[in-house]
């Protein structure tokens, strides 16, 4: 136990660091993933079997294949095409990753949202995009809420891979202690312990805006 | 106001509207009865192309404009013509006031402060101006439906169309928005009716026609068809509601 506290606060500064470097890799991987999964859950949805089928391809490999192996991948092929920093190159990579996933939370939330919204929108005179914007995707949204909020959490714990990359994030970070100190168990013990803390802030936070949305709806303002 | 031609329309192998012909004119208030799976929510569909007709029907013409489904701007079309639907279909994120005030401003491109103008007079009319910062669900039935024709009349359409509007409401409910219909029709609006009410078809009505199958079987005037049906069909639909 005492090995432990001493390596937490031998490293805390690297770990600190190591955080911010966390954070910033599941942020931009997440926010880059939404974007990909919002582009191909209206592939799914189009109608046009061209787009289904490209949609269909990319979910299928990317849920097929191992995360680590996309990332090698990526970033092995992306340096023969453009000098990608290895933070860049990781985001993308679990972005991409991610995007397969949200993709189809957000077809189904979409598809779950009652054909007579659309048909209202439509019947007032909205284009389908404006329909879609201001009335199917809100609803669709705070619908797919649960399900995007597991999956960031996935995301956060899937960024440790980016060490591999040589990514000084929370777990390159563990990796690189332990080969100096020479105690692995007290040393990946702390790094878990960050991610534990990370995982459950987050989890109170996206509780936190589910109540606030669903308070929202059923608010009484008479 | 509105003039359809041998109307035809398929559910893959499934024929459900067979030359149809509908015309309707201005101030007129057209109900159509007839039992379920007649066709008849499918041929007020069909005149704001939330069901495109099959292509091999002759012409369908609103307010004097032949519509090509293909090639012209529905969205345009469907703004002028006002739809209500059997579950009223609110939109739940949004407030009284704003489920009026949504198409005014992102499709007629108003300014927010005449569009709140104009949507508290409509929730006014419906009787509802008190509920306007109220959410769909804290409603019942029949004030849904109320602020469904005050969203509808915002966009101040030639013609309103209504799809069973009293049929998903407890029989409780169902006079005050009928009494909002009659206002309606007493002012000259143009009303095509989908129903089961026959009370309102009889004192509403200026003329009836009636589906079967989907084909009009009879059209007339509500006080020959209910007291005189020349079809032997549509006496028999009749007799089952006596």
């Amino acid at each position: 136990m005492t090995a432990i506290i001493e390596i937490f606060i031998e490293n805390w500064e690297a770990f600190l660091f190591a955080t911010g470097m966390t954070l910033k890799l599941t942020a931009v991987s997440l926010v880059l993933a939404m974007v990909i999964g919002l582009v191909f859950a209206f592939f799914k949805i189009s109608g046009s079997k061209i787009l289904y089928s490209i949609a269909q391809l990319y979910i299928t490999v990317i849920r097929g294949t191992p995360l680590i192996v996309q990332l090698m991948f990526l970033y092995f092929g992306i340096i023969q095409l453009v000098v990608l920093p290895a933070f860049w190159a990781g985001a993308l990579a679990l972005a991409i990753h991610s995007g397969a996933y949200i993709a189809e939370i957000f077809r189904g939330s979409i598809q779950s949202i009652n054909r007579g919204q659309m048909e209202a929108a439509r019947s007032l005179g909205m284009t389908y995009p404006l329909a879609m914007r201001r009335i199917i995707l809100p609803q669709a949204f705070k619908r797919a809420i649960p399900a995007l909020g597991n999956q960031f959490i996935i995301g956060l714990k899937d960024s440790s891979l980016v060490a591999y990359l040589g990514v000084s994030e929370i777990y390159g970070t563990a990796l690189y202690a332990q080969a100096a100190n020479f105690q692995p168990f007290e040393t990946y013990m702390v790094a878990g312990c960050y991610y534990l803390v990370l995982v459950i802030i987050f989890t109170w936070l996206v509780n936190k805006l589910e109540q606030r949305l669903s308070v929202e709806q059923s608010e009484v303002t008479k | 106001m509105i003039r359809i031609k041998k109307l035809n329309k398929s559910f893959g192998s499934l024929h459900v509207l067979k030359d149809v012909d509908l015309s309707v004119s201005e101030r007129e208030v057209v109900v159509l009865i007839g039992a379920s799976g007649s066709g008849k929510s499918t041929l007020l569909r069909c005149i704001n192309f939330l069901e495109i007709p099959d292509s091999g029907s002759d012409e369908i013409s609103i307010m004097g404009q032949t519509v090509d489904p293909q090639k012209d701007n529905l969205n345009q079309i469907r703004s002028e013509v006002g739809m209500v639907f059997q579950h009223f279909n609110l939109f739940p994120h949004r407030s009284v006031l704003e489920n009026v005030t949504e198409a005014p401003i992102f499709v007629r491109k108003l300014k927010k402060s005449a569009a709140v103008d104009m949507a508290m007079q409509l929730l006014e009319k419906v009787g509802l101006a008190d509920k306007a910062k109220s959410y769909p669900d804290q409603l019942s039935g029949g004030q849904k439906q109320r602020v469904a024709i005050a969203r509808a009349l915002a966009m101040s359409p030639k013609i309103m169309l209504f799809d069973e509007p009293t049929s998903a409401l407890d029989p409780e409910l169902v006079g005050e928005v009928l009494q909002v219909m009659k206002e309606l029709a007493k002012e000259g609006m143009t009303m095509v009716v989908v129903t089961h009410e026959m009370g309102f078809a009889r004192e509403v009505g200026d003329r009836v026609y009636y589906m079967d199958e989907g084909k009009i079987v009879e059209n007339g005037q509500p006080d020959e068809i209910f007291s005189n049906p020349k079809n032997e069909r549509t006496r028999a639909f009749l007799g089952q509601l006596l």
